[in-house]
């Protein structure tokens, strides 16, 4: 009895002495993620199709017919950010209202639901085609909904080595509009921090230990950008707050 | 005054001797308790006698707000451990823990390490001894922790803190302790400070802290005992960056119950389990029952 327990405990000195001289095992076990998306489309026509456009200048023509080509076009998205609890007034199955709030900075928080990552999201890219932006990793939950907020970008935001110039800006746009058969060139850009766009998905994205992965993806309808809009602010450098307005209830959400 | 024959004392002290060796595992991981006990055991020491341990333990704690940032840490020790009488006064020790740690965070990822944990060294003193058959003693006691675990990594990145199986930092603790015999009685306490002296891993501080440690026995017959300790700890915040974690430090006493069975004529055998009696830790903190079992030979 008691050599045997000695001899236990001599192999339990072996083995702990040879793990000491070891370096540690790891192993680890995905958790939940939620990957983020941005896509640059335009609004399904009436027989429910979505026009696709190439990379390079944008063509959209506004609810007043006029015609708009934008040669340059960026956007910075910030705080994109997974909700459950969509009770707040602000949130809607499709934009309403929004506005912008200042010209403040303040640098976001990475949290498990939300991106601190600044983007700035090209207009001339490819239609059709989704960005990736970031993952989370939230708590198993339901989500009902997303919000994004647009803001200037600050030094680390990504995009900026093609992009360098939206330094200090969330919204650049540089064109031209084609209005009484004169074409009248615009370059216009705006450091405003927008009010945040906070969506309804058309269907919640449930998340549990069965279902570990989700996506949700901010479309960005530019062709309903210019909509309403006095263009002679435009060609005078200013940007009108109905096109801001314009440029946030133009994003929607949708999540797999 | 109740009196006792000579001999029964004399047979009570060397039975209530062996019965304390295991009595108090405590706590292998520090969180509460003391440490030392199954590798140096409580009972009144005597020159030459060699011992060697292994304890096993299993706890876990959950650390921040539910469905926001919480995560669970498992964890499990085998600590093997070994101390030798110098003298009658002077003993000396070492511990090395083999440690498995699981840490689930709030988004169901799963981190997992296992390795060989810091290698601690003790020396106990004994300051004095009294009674018929030195029923009684108190004593001096430093351990040091030392930083042997390797750091663990993963594609470079160096692992949260607290699935690390070591801490990466000199960790000096002190302590006064003070054991009494009686058959079929026998208390053993302790209070012990362990200073947080320098960061460890990833610059991470722990925060200092106080342990008071008493755990009492009763014998049942002279193979088996009952136990129960009380362990309380007070410690700091953590610090990491500069700032302190608000879900870290505060007090907890856990109440220990537990059992002890002689297997031979120098083994023995311990199970117990510390359960949160009272606590006021800081921020969102709780930890679970902690099961422990040990294993103990004297030479």
């Amino acid at each position: 009895m008691i050599s045997d327990i000695r001899l236990r405990l001599s192999a339990a000195l072996c083995c702990s002495l040879l793990g000491a001289c070891s370096g540690a095992s790891v192993s680890t076990t995905d958790g939940v993620s939620v990957d983020l998306w941005a896509e640059v489309t335009q609004s399904a026509q009436a027989d429910g199709s979505v026009p696709r456009a190439e990379t390079g200048p944008k063509h959209v023509t506004t609810s007043e017919g006029i015609r708009i080509t934008l040669d340059s076009a960026y956007l910075v998205l910030w705080q994109l950010a997974l909700k459950s609890d969509c009770s707040g007034s602000n949130f809607a199955p499709a934009p309403w209202w929004l506005g912008w709030i200042s010209n403040a900075y303040a640098h976001v928080e990475s949290t498990p639901w939300q991106s601190g990552i600044p983007q700035i999201i090209d207009i001339t890219s490819a239609e059709g085609t989704t960005q990736w932006l970031d993952t989370l990793n939230p708590t198993p939950g339901h989500y009902c909904g997303a919000s994004v907020q647009i803001k200037a970008a600050d030094d680390d935001a990504n995009g900026l080595d093609t992009a360098p110039h939206m330094e200090g800006y969330s919204v650049y746009l540089q064109g031209s509009y084609l209005q009484d058969g004169q074409n009248t060139p615009f370059t216009v850009a705006s450091s405003k921090t927008l009010f945040p766009a906070e969506r309804l998905f058309p269907a919640a994205l449930i998340i549990d230990s069965e279902h570990k992965s989700g996506a949700v993806s901010f479309a960005l309808h530019y062709d309903r950008w210019f909509d309403g809009v006095d263009l002679r602010l435009l060609a005078q450098g200013d940007i009108p707050d109905s096109l801001l307005t314009n440029i946030v209830n133009s994003i929607s959400a949708t999540a797999d | 005054m109740k009196t006792v024959r000579p001999e029964r004392a004399v047979a009570a002290t060397a039975v209530a001797a062996l019965l304390g060796s295991t009595k108090a595992l405590a706590c292998a991981t520090c969180l509460c308790g003391d440490p030392t006990l199954t590798s140096m055991g409580s009972e009144i020491p005597f020159a030459g006698r060699k011992r060697i341990s292994l304890a096993y333990l299993r706890r876990a704690e959950t650390v921040g707000s539910a469905g926001i940032n919480q995560r669970e840490l498992k964890e499990q020790r085998l600590e093997l451990g070994g101390s030798y009488w110098l003298s009658d006064k002077w003993a000396l020790g070492a511990r090395l823990p083999f440690v498995e740690k699981e840490l689930t965070d709030q988004s169901l990822r799963t981190l997992r390490t296992r390795a060989a944990g810091d290698l601690s060294l003790d020396a106990r003193y004994v300051l004095q001894r009294d009674g018929f058959g030195r029923s009684t003693a108190t004593g001096l006691q430093l351990s040091l922790r030392l930083p042997t675990a390797s750091e663990a990594q993963r594609d470079g990145e160096v692992l949260d803190t607290d699935v690390q199986p070591g801490r990466g930092l000199w960790l000096p603790t002190v302590a006064l302790w003070h054991t009494r015999t009686a058959y079929p009685w026998s208390l053993f306490s302790s209070l012990s400070y362990t200073a947080d002296v320098d960061e460890g891993f990833d610059g991470y501080r722990f925060g200092g802290a106080w342990r008071l440690n008493v755990q009492s026995q009763y014998a049942l017959s002279y193979a088996t005992a009952l136990q129960l300790g009380a362990n309380a700890r007070l410690s700091g915040k953590d610090r990491y960056d500069g700032t302190d974690d608000d879900n870290s430090g505060g007090f907890i006493l856990m109440l220990a119950p537990g059992l002890i069975q002689q297997l031979g004529t120098d083994t023995v055998l311990n199970l117990s389990v510390q359960i949160p009696a009272l606590t006021d830790l800081n921020g969102e903190q709780s930890e679970d029952p902690a099961w422990q079992l040990g294993l103990t030979h004297d030479f």
